[in-house]
């Protein structure tokens, strides 16, 4: 069975926890929802018990996939388009909300413009213009400057280790070297997914810090206020944090685990290793 | 969903004690990611200003198992209103079926136990479970043998129809079984609530009492002794083989006693001690599989087959375990490898180089023993021939023709 063969893959498809940030929005039975790059449904299936969902995604045999486990769980709202999300489909106005769950930061990667962070940009307005007023976008995103990445953990796209947390030119730089290809994915900070945000026209934006990552969801704490993450800091068992290239635990949790200690709960909401965000088109 | 919940609750005046929705932020927790979706739950940690206000729970699948939970709840609080969290209601709010109990403020008791590692620190957080236990066991109501063998062969029942075992595993089971019943057929049955999941992570430390938080299990057992298997199986963060040399003075309780055994390196192969360990690893395994996800349940399964076949060794007195108390032992075992796990990240690549390098010499050590073994093989063979009388009687001809 798939369980034996590749734990890790199977502890992500099948993690009832992955879509949890779902309880987080505020989504009505009469909602049309889109979600982009849905891959093998683990958000797709659990949002079309809540609405009406339009799953996105390029690779014909994972919409396959996603029909079966649909049918199987008597999910009939359900419409599936297989294209990118750069192929302009849809017309403006047409969602109440938007999903990309682990998808905002592969934007360059899937479409051919020539400035992956340019692509990230106008991915944004293209958003914002999809979305009916008042409409949500939700994106599930790694943190550049989380603790376990400034530690030296690699990133979870790259495999690098002490590179996430550079400046993009200089990633940029590094990758080619490296890699001897162009670097099309990029992450961020909190302050530059607000600021990026902001500029589309966003504005109602909210953060919840995701432990141990938005992948696997154990716990999400609200950052509109400091005292949730105090609460969390002071009371609770620290959450193990993943190596999320290889999928093992990370080699630094026990120094993340004094470090997150010494943090004022202010300075620890900068730290969490990814983010649920939620932002608002008014 | 959350916010518009909170606020139907506020909006309602369902929560008499909050006065206004100001300042309201909360943190959500999921139950384990090796749940089945069905089984899933979400625990909302509601916050107004610098306060835990509420506490909502619920079931990602607007299970309305719920109610009887919260039933159980109202039962066991009104027994113990100081040990549990007051369940305030349970009922559907916007659509969905959701329990708020009241909040408790204070420190998960597995990270209390993790900032409190001295000695006498540890000792004293054991007393406080200690004492709750003993609090508990001031509720209980007379019960009889019937009643516990019932439990016990409906569980066995259910784990053999859920779990296809070997003849050998299988008598091993009913053998266990035997020997757990007879030691409480002369003995007075007791039963009482429990919440079975008597976990380190399930106590908050409020005002330097424990309170229990997880009622998902709960039901009135005759095997409430098993809280005990359960708080030292899945202890994580201090060692029990450091707790059992700590505590100096033993405490009374023959379950506690036998659970620390169990879990750290002082088991000892008595057969009723085996046999305890085998019916409450079955009582485990039972208790997962009412939540387990499919690729889970196989893990468990192996697992389970392993912990049989281990307890089946010391049951034949194949395995010893003859260790010795000795705190500073324990106690240096456990702080070097406390460090050993901050500093673990600078070792891991050289780890790997020394992996490789052991693994070379390994492979170069077996081909110099194989061609050891042949050289001897020749030898043994040159030696066969020089004794025998074939080669005796050609060494005579070639020095006779020389001749």
């Amino acid at each position: 069975m798939y369980y034996e063969s590749n734990r890790r893959l199977y502890e992500i498809i099948t993690d009832a926890n992955r879509s949890d940030f779902l309880f987080l929005l505020d989504i009505k039975k009469n909602d049309l929802v889109l979600d982009v790059e849905s891959g093998w449904g683990q958000v797709t299936i659990p949002l079309s018990k809540f609405c009406n969902v339009v799953s996105l995604e390029k690779n014909l045999e994972k919409i396959e996939i996603i029909k079966k486990i649909a049918k199987q769980e008597n999910c009939n709202n359900i419409q599936y388009v297989a294209a990118n999300f750069s192929d302009d489909l849809f017309e403006p106005n047409q969602f109440d909300s938007i999903i990309l769950n682990g998808v905002f930061e592969w934007l360059g990667e899937f479409s051919t413009g020539e400035n992956p962070l340019e692509i990230q940009k106008n991915a944004l307005n293209k958003i914002f213009e999809l979305l009916k007023p008042g409409g949500t976008l939700y994106i599930g995103i790694e943190n550049k400057f989380g603790l376990k990445y400034l530690l030296g953990e690699v990133d979870d796209h790259t495999g690098l280790e002490d590179f996430v947390y550079l400046d993009h030119d200089l990633q940029s730089s590094i990758y080619k070297e490296i890699k001897q290809k162009k670097l099309r994915v990029f992450t961020h900070s909190k302050t530059d997914y607000q600021t990026m945000l902001e500029d589309t026209g966003f504005n109602s934006v909210k953060f919840f810090g995701d432990l141990p990552d938005y992948k696997r969801i154990n716990t999400l704490i609200d950052l509109s206020s400091d005292y949730p993450t105090l609460f969390h800091k002071r009371n609770f068992e620290f959450i193990p944090e993943f190596n999320g290239f290889n999928g093992g635990f990370s080699k630094y949790n026990e120094k993340i685990r004094h470090i997150y200690n010494t943090l004022s709960s202010h300075e620890l909401k900068n730290f969490y290793p990814s983010f649920s965000i939620i932002a608002r088109k008014n | 969903m959350i916010e518009s919940l909170i606020k139907t609750l506020l909006d309602e005046n369902k929560i008499p004690e909050l006065k206004n929705s100001l300042n309201i932020s909360f943190s959500v927790i999921s139950s384990g990611y090796y749940r089945t979706y069905e089984k899933s739950r979400l625990v909302v940690l509601v916050f107004q200003n610098s306060k835990l206000v509420f506490v909502i729970k619920f079931y990602k699948s607007n299970n309305e198992n719920l109610y009887h939970e919260f039933e159980e709840q109202k039962s066991l609080y009104n027994l113990h209103p100081d040990l549990i969290p007051k369940p305030m209601l349970c009922e559907k709010v916007n659509g969905f079926q959701i329990l708020v109990e009241n909040p408790v403020n204070g420190k998960m008791f597995s990270r209390y136990f993790q900032d409190n590692m001295s000695k006498t620190s540890t000792e004293n957080s054991l007393k406080l479970i200690l004492d709750f236990n003993n609090k508990l066991n001031s509720g209980l109501e007379p019960s009889t043998f019937v009643t516990l063998n019932n439990e016990v062969t409906s569980m066995l029942d259910s784990f053999c129809n859920n779990y296809s075992l070997e003849k050998s595993d299988l008598e091993f089971i009913e053998q266990s079984k035997l020997i757990f019943l007879e030691f409480f057929k002369e003995k007075n049955i007791s039963q009482r609530y429990s919440n079975n999941d008597f976990l380190q992570k399930n106590f908050i430390i409020s005002n330097g009492k424990p309170i229990l938080i997880d009622f998902e299990f709960l039901r009135k057992t005759t095997m409430y002794f098993f809280e005990w298997f359960q708080f030292f199986k899945y202890a994580s963060n201090i060692s029990n083989d450091y707790i059992h040399d700590i505590i100096v003075s033993k405490p009374e309780n023959f379950f506690f006693q036998m659970a620390l055994q169990e879990f750290s390196k002082y088991k000892k192969n008595d057969k009723f001690s085996i046999a305890c360990r085998m019916i409450f690893e079955i009582f485990d395994f039972e208790r997962k599989m009412t939540v387990f996800s499919k690729g889970y349940v196989i893990s468990l399964k192996n697992e389970m087959k392993i912990c049989i076949d281990d307890l089946k060794l010391r049951f034949e007195n194949k395995v010893n375990f003859d260790e010795i108390s000795d705190l500073s032992k324990t106690e240096r075992e456990f702080f070097s490898n406390s460090y050993y796990k901050i500093t673990n990240y600078k070792n891991s690549n050289f780890d790997e180089v020394n992996l490789s390098i052991k693994n070379i010499i390994k492979e170069k050590d077996e081909i110099i023993l194989e061609r050891e073994n042949s050289i001897e093989q020749l030898n043994d063979y040159i030696n066969f021939i020089h004794n025998s009388k074939i080669w005796k009687l050609m060494q005579f001809l070639l020095g006779h023709s020389k001749n």
